[in-house]
This record gives C-alpha cells, structure tokens and sequence, in this order.
C-alpha cells in the first residue's frame, strides 16, 4: 500500500524520489536518446564553448576594428528586407488561395512552394546574371534606348537588399505554408461568424483571420530568418558581408576559426532568440485542430477583373520566386557557349555524403522521436536541442569541427574530417527529421496495436502489417527530406569536406564564384531537381493528407 | 459453449496512485455490461486488464474456468480472442474496409475471409463501401466497420471502450442500435466502458458504477438507478437536487421544501437527501412556501426552478400549466425518487 500523499518527509521516501528521477532520466530506453542528445549538442555546444574562450587575440581585434559593423549592418538590413518582402507577398497569397476560388488557384496552390526546392545561392546565381550589367533586362533597356550602362539607374542585385530580394524569394514558403494552414484550420467557424455580423472580406481578413493567423505567421516567419541568417552562399556570393560571411572568413581568410566563433556568438544568439519566438508562437498557435470532424471550406468565387488581379498576383510570385530564375538557369546550361561540366564525379560525391549524413540523421531523428513520446523533461530539453541545431548556420556548427582538427592531429584528407561534417550534418538537420518522424509515428496510435492484437496478430506480424506500412510513408518522407538538405549543404561542405570531394553544391558555387555562371547552371539546376522530390512528397501529403479526406 | 469472464481483485498502480484497486465484475454471456463512472476512475484501466493490453498488479481474469490473468500467468492480448472497439475507431489506414475485417481472419482462406468479411460488412450496413478506405468513411461508417472488424473473428467477448461518442450524435443513435443488434445476435458477454449514464442505462443489461478505482455499485441499471448506495451513485445517473435535512420529532427528515421519510434505522440527526427533479410534485394546493423561479423545456418535460428561504430546487414535469413562473406552490415528494444518506 502507498502513504497517503504529502504525508511522508522521511530520508526514504527521499531516496525513493532520487531513485525514480535516476530511472527516467537514465532508463535503458533513453541511452539511445541521450547518445542522440549528445551527437546534436555537440558541434554547437563547442562553438560557443571556443568562441567564448578561446575566441580572443589578433584576428578578433581586426575583426571588431574593421568589418565588425559592416557585417553587422549587413545582416540587419538583409534579415528586416526579407522580413518585410515575404510579409507582403506570402500573407495575402495564402489568404487568397486558401479562401477564394480564382483562375488557375488549384495549380497555385501548390506552385507556390517550388521554391523550397531551390537554396538561396540557386537563386542568387540566377538573378545576378538576369538583372546584371550584361544580363538580359539590361541588354535590352541599353538596346531599347540606346543608353550606355553609366547613363541610367538599375537596381544592384550586388548589395544587400539584393541579397533581400534573393532570399525572400527563396524563402517566402516557409510563411504561406503556416499561413495557409492556420487559414484553412481557423476559418470554418470564425469567419462565417464574422460574415454573419456583417465583416466585409477586407474587415475578416484583417480583423478576425490574421489576428488568429499571427502566431503561424511569426513562427513561419521566425523559421524562414533562421534560414536567411544561416545563408552563407547568397550573401558571398553578391559580395554582402552578413555575420555568416564574416564566420566563414574568419576561417578561410584569417585561418583563426576561433574569432570566427565569437563572431558567431552573434549568430547563435540570433538563431535562439528566433526558435524561442518560433516555438512559443507555434504553441499559441494550437496546431492541433479536430482531426474528426473536419469540414472542407466554401471558397468564394472571385469574378471578373479582381479573379484577374489574383491570378497575376500569384502568378508573378512564382515567376519571382521559381520560373524566371530555374527557366534563366536553364537557358544558360543548354546555351552553346557553356562547357558541359563533369558532372558524374560530384554527382557521386554529394549522393556519398547524402547518404552518409541522410542515414546518420534518420537514426539520430528516430532516437529523439520515439524517446521523446514519454512527456518528461528530459524530452523537452531534447527538442530544444535538437532545434538549437537546426537553427544554427551550418557554417558557425562546422567552426566547431574546424578547431578541433586543427588542435588534433588529424589532417583535413583523412576520414577523421568526414566524419566530423558527418556530425555537423546531424546536427544541423537532425530536427528536420524528427517532425516527419514524430507524425508517421502518431499515425500509429496504441489503440491501432492494440486492436490487432486482439484480432490475435502476432508481433511480427503486427510489426509486417501494421505497424511498418503505417510509418514508412512517413519514415521515408524523413529520409528524403534529410537526403536533399544535406545534398543542398554548403557552407559546412565546403569548411569540413576533405581535399577534392566536391560536391554539386560546391562546384556549383565555385563555378559561380569564377563568374562561369552558364557552366555552374547545369550542376545548379540537378541541385533543384533532387530539391523537387520531397517538395513533391510534402505538397502531396499537404492535399491528400488531412482527416476525412479533402471533400470538394 | 459462451463462457463468462471472470475478473477477481485486479489492482493496477501506477507509480504511486492506484487507478484500479480491487475490482471484482464477472461478464455474463448474451449479456450487456456497462462501466460508467467519470475520466480518470479506472474504467479504462480495467477493460485494458481483461484485454490482456495491460497486466494487473494483482488479481485474477478467467474466461470461463481457463485463467486468462494471474499471479506468474498472462495470456498475451492477440491469444485471448478478445474483441476491442475504441473511440477512435484503431481502423488501419493503409487498408481498405474489407482488409480490415478480414485482419482478424488469417487462419482462413483468402477467398473464405473475404466471403465473411464482405458478409459483416453487409451486416453493419456498408455492403456498398467494401473497397473504401478509413479516410473516404465518414465517422460512423468507420465505427460500424471497426465493429464487423471486432465481431468477424468470432471473438469469445467483445469490449468497447467510449465506442460512440467520437460520433455526432445523429450518427450515434443508428451505430449504436446496429452495433448492440450485432452483439446481442452472437451472444457474447459485452463490456461498454462510458461516462453517459443515459447512454448505458438505454444499452446494458448490468451495470457497475466506477469510482477512484473501485466498483461502488453493481447491478441492473432498474436497481441502481432506483436504489443508489450513496448521494455518488444517485449523482452518476442523471440530475439531482441534493438538500440538508434534519430528523424532526414526528420521525420525518425535514428538508428546506418539506419532509422526506427517514430512513428504516435513523441513528443520527443530520441527512443529506438525494432528490430526483422528477419526484418533485408541485401543486397549487396545501402550504405555498415556495416560488417558481424560471420554466424551460428540456426534451420532453419542462424544468422549473424552484425557491424556498433561499435554497433551490429543480422540478420536472409534463404540464406546462402547472409550472408558470411567478406562482407560489406547495412541494411534496415521490418517495421512489428520494434517497436519504446520514450526512458525512
């Protein structure tokens, strides 16, 4: 029998509690969880540890005296442009597909996300050949007016609202995918209410959807920052120096990966103040809606020139963020002038590293999705660490990596190197695993199990039923979607892979760097070819994926 | 040959608190047992332990004179032929309709398991959603599958587990009706976990009140509601007024609006006293201490609300004429609706 509670101070029962803490915190099932907890933290973790103590000296003084502000103004300015320009264009997107029906909105609605397919420098490439000095836009104003080059103004894709502009469009989806679902999920009941009480569409969509949209927003906002302050490629290559640039300087350029750290410190700051805002928002936002009685929503028709202006509106943003930079890409890579580049040999390398860091991280991602099912705290720290990483520029994480081969014997050739980007790669994307993971898993509920043992399933057969074809949809969307984030890695590939594997990314960006953009285009465009596969998956579960079905 | 199920003294902890504690129930065949009582009473607990899903701390489940549970024994859930539906259907999602009623057949021939399948299908009225999947089924054509998937297999008992209120409550009336015609055609002993006291009083034959892990009251749902062991049991089964009463000199327990019987020993002065609003009698007549406050029509009777010196009463009665808000009236009543515990 147990003492009644509140009852018992005794040294026991104590010792009883300690015992019970010890239990959850080390059960044999949570060696795995903390085996993940400890890969994840650990690149971050030594980052921050050296550039708080050994980030000091000559480099760091050079640095605070001359480019310090620089990169600091830089990085304000690029994330505040990217702020304000996914705001205007994502927010309002969303709310017009997900609640009006216009010309060519079925199509739209999935369009719109293609961009998640292309990384930052994709785009940064494409766009600094299509508004350069030699670019198509230019050429035909010089042709069309007979001006010179010097004698008119044409916005600079070379500065850092450039490099705004490059990011936003990249980056937009993470908003209109929150948007669109807190849209879809809020409005049934809130804006026919507001109907009924005489809302005009303008008063609904201001007054009642986004006041109750904003947690998502901000927390798909918050997501797609982390991302534009995690970019290193873009940004260098438009020649803006943000923090990341600098980071990755410190190291290339002052070979001092110590001071790169404590620049970092920066970043690392930045990057948790966006995951406390992204997670605190996406809990207010109350993501689980009623999954059994769903009703399918009523979309108004929109008719004559305002269906017109919808159109053209969601179509330039695709333009925008997707068609004019891949179609630009393309046209490079079949113009007779660009050299066919090797292609087979990074082609082979990215595969080998995707592969490696893929599998790494899915086994990581599954350790903290099933030992996260139990709610203790030891779960909670796990998602914060997990997210720490996935936040953090994959450059600051490879600092890390850095220092310690430079301080151990280990030359950058050997598998030791590999292995450490191995582990940045886990740890940057580790996260972006577990979320797929954790939802194939809830697929399987208890009750689910447990209604086929009843039925007298054996275990193995539970496991060949049941539970497998149940989660591998899910588990296999996890793989894919680690498997084309390392592929488009770059700033952490290029610090820690060992001499001569070259990636697609990387001879991608140093093609680019050469200003040889019609031979970068070809590796470029099979980066954003694999990158279309799980944007593929994901806007397919989007449709097909909701409880009791997408009635129309 | 149906056997019943036996459970003896089942206890189930959980860390410290004890979510069942003694359970003693036996699960008569062609027989409905309903488990009301509110979340977190065990009610849950206790279907989980005769399933096999969940092994008991102590206590013994037996199906017939076979142990199923006991001390160093435990039939695992897939060996116990026990049928299971939950509020959540458990469909499997991958599979269509027919192919999760035929999960439970596998020692069958493909074509012999699909033949029963389809005709448990047609039984629970889906004879046209064979090829359908869970998500394409609406809430209460995936609860009649998860029934035939339960009842195919022929199961030696079937437990539901809050089987109807994942479903609006149009739908409910008609699953309900072709889940109960299915099991009571088969003859099993019937285990219906809920916390509707309507709901189980309408679909059981026997009924067992849970609380804090034990069973308070046990027997025909006539028997309890007209008999409740204390003012809990009374509460459980539907709306009651619940007065102060003390023992007068004629051997009455007075109460704000007028006398009750006392009970057969009265041993002590202070009663509380268990009313059911339709044993409340109002009429014009006799002592008129007594004000109707307010009048509204719940279903079919008209509730009113009823004040003395500041204490309230809630009354239920057919004739609208009778109860007009505003009037005095005199209070007595039905003593079948009245129960009268010593006070605590």
């Amino acid at each position: 029998m147990t003492a009644p509670a509140g009852t018992d101070t005794s040294l026991q029962s104590r010792r009883a509690v300690v015992g019970r803490v010890l239990k959850t915190l080390v059960s044999p099932g949570d060696v795995f969880l903390w085996a993940a907890i400890l890969l994840v933290g650990l690149p971050l973790i030594s980052t921050v540890f050296i550039g708080v103590f050994a980030g000091g000296g000559s480099t760091w003084n050079h640095i605070t005296d001359t480019f310090f502000w620089t990169y600091l103004t830089s990085s304000v300015t690029v994330l505040a442009g990217v702020a304000a320009l996914i705001l205007i264009i994502a927010v309002p997107a969303a709310w017009l597909v997900t609640l009006y029906d216009f010309p060519g909105r079925a199509l739209f609605s999935w369009l719109l996300i293609l961009p998640l397919a292309a990384p930052g420098y994709v785009i940064a490439f494409a766009y600094a050949d299509l508004f350069g000095v030699v670019g198509p836009i230019q050429t035909t104003i010089r042709d069309m007016t007979g001006l010179a080059a010097r004698d008119y103004w044409f916005p600079d894709i070379r500065s850092s609202w450039g490099c705004a502009f490059v990011l936003a469009a990249a980056l937009y989806p993470y908003v209109y995918l929150s948007a669109r679902a807190a849209f879809t999920t809020q409005s049934v009941c809130t804006l026919e209410v507001a109907q009924s009480l005489g809302a005009s569409p303008w008063q609904r969509f201001t007054r009642v959807a986004l006041p109750g949209a904003r947690p998502a927003i901000v927390a798909g906002l918050a997501l797609a920052l982390m991302e534009a302050a995690a970019d290193y490629g873009a940004a260098d290559f438009l020649g803006v120096q943000t923090l990341t640039v600098g980071v990755f300087r410190a190291w290339s350029s002052f070979s001092d990966p110590a001071a790169g750290a404590r620049l970092a410190l920066i970043l690392v700051a930045l990057a948790l103040t966006l995951l406390w805002v992204e997670r605190t928002r996406r809990g207010e936002a109350g993501y689980q809606a009623s999954s059994i009685r769903w009703r399918a929503l009523r979309r108004t028709r929109l008719s004559g020139w305002t269906a017109y202006l919808a159109t053209a509106f969601c179509c330039l943003i695709f333009v925008w963020g997707f068609a004019a930079p891949i179609l630009r890409l393309a046209w490079l890579a079949v113009d007779a002038r660009a050299a066919t580049p090797p292609l087979l040999d990074p082609l082979f390398n990215s595969f080998l590293l995707a592969f490696a860091g893929s599998v790494a991280a899915f086994f990581t991602a599954l350790a903290f999705a099933l030992g996260t099912r139990k709610k203790h705290f030891v779960s909670k720290f796990a998602g914060w660490i997990a997210a720490g990483g996935y936040a953090t520029p994959g450059a600051v994480l490879a600092l890390g990596g850095v220092y310690a081969l430079n301080v151990l014997p280990f030359t950058l050739t050997g598998t030791a190197a590999l292995m450490v980007l191995v582990l940045v790669y886990v740890s940057r994307f580790t996260a972006a695993g577990v979320g797929p993971l954790e939802s194939a898993l809830e697929r399987a509920p208890a009750s689910l199990n447990a209604a086929a043992r009843s039925l007298g399933a054996s275990s193995l057969r539970r496991i060949r039923q049941v539970d497998l074809p149940v989660i591998l949809p899910g588990a296999a969307a996890a793989g894919l979607i680690l498997f084309v984030e390392i592929l488009k890695e770059l700033p952490a590939t290029l610090m820690l892979r060992p001499f001569n594997l070259d990636t697609l990314a990387v001879r991608a960006y140093a093609y680019a760097s050469d200003e040889r953009l019609e031979t970068a285009a070809l590796p470029s465009l099979v980066i954003v070819l694999c990158g279309l596969l799980p944007v593929i998956v994901l806007s397919w579960r989007l449709s097909t994926g909701r409880a009791g079905g997408d009635v129309e | 040959m149906i056997n019943p199920i036996t459970a003896k003294g089942l206890i189930r902890r959980y860390g410290d608190a004890t979510i069942v504690n003694g359970v003693d129930i036996t699960l008569q065949p062609s027989t409905v047992t309903a488990l009301l009582g509110a979340s977190g009473a065990g009610k849950s607990s206790l279907l989980r332990m005769i399933a096999g899903l969940e092994v008991p701390d102590a206590g013994t489940v037996s199906l017939g004179d076979t142990p199923l549970s006991g001390p160093g024994l435990m039939v695992p859930a897939e060996r116990r032929r026990i049928g299971l539906i939950f509020q959540d259907f458990a469909l499997f999602p991958h599979m269509t309709a027919l192919d999760n009623v035929r999960f439970g057949l596998a020692d069958m021939s493909r074509s012999d398991g699909e033949a029963l399948a389809a005709d448990w299908l047609v039984r629970v009225g889906l004879g046209d959603r064979l090829q359908s999947y869970p998500h394409q089924l609406s809430g209460g054509e995936q609860q009649r599958v998860a029934i035939a998937r339960a009842l195919a297999p022929s199961p030696v008992a079937i437990l539901m587990d809050e089987p109807f209120s994942g479903l609006d409550p149009s739908l409910r009336q008609d699953v309900r009706e072709a889940a109960m015609a299915a099991v009571k055609e088969v003859g099993i002993p019937a285990l219906i976990v809920s916390h509707d006291a309507e709901e189980a009083m309408m679909l059981a034959d026997d009924m067992a009140i849970m609380h804090r892990g034990k069973i308070i009251q046990h027997g025909s749902p006539d028997e309890i509601y007209s008999a409740p062991v204390s003012p809990r049991v009374a509460a459980a089964l539907g709306t009651v007024n619940d007065l102060q009463g003390a023992l007068n000199g004629n051997g009455l327990v007075e109460t704000a609006f007028g006398p009750v019987a006392a009970p057969a020993e009265a041993t002590v002065q202070r009663y509380r006293v268990i009313i059911r609003p339709e044993a409340v009698k109002l009429s014009a007549q006799g002592r008129s201490d007594a004000t109707i406050l307010s009048v509204r029509r719940i279903g079919h009777v008209y509730q009113a609300e009823i004040n003395a010196n500041g204490h309230t009463l809630l009354a239920w009665s057919a004739d609208p004429v009778s109860v007009q808000p505003g009037t005095t009236v005199s209070v007595h009543f039905d003593e079948a609706g009245c129960f009268v515990f010593p006070a605590e």
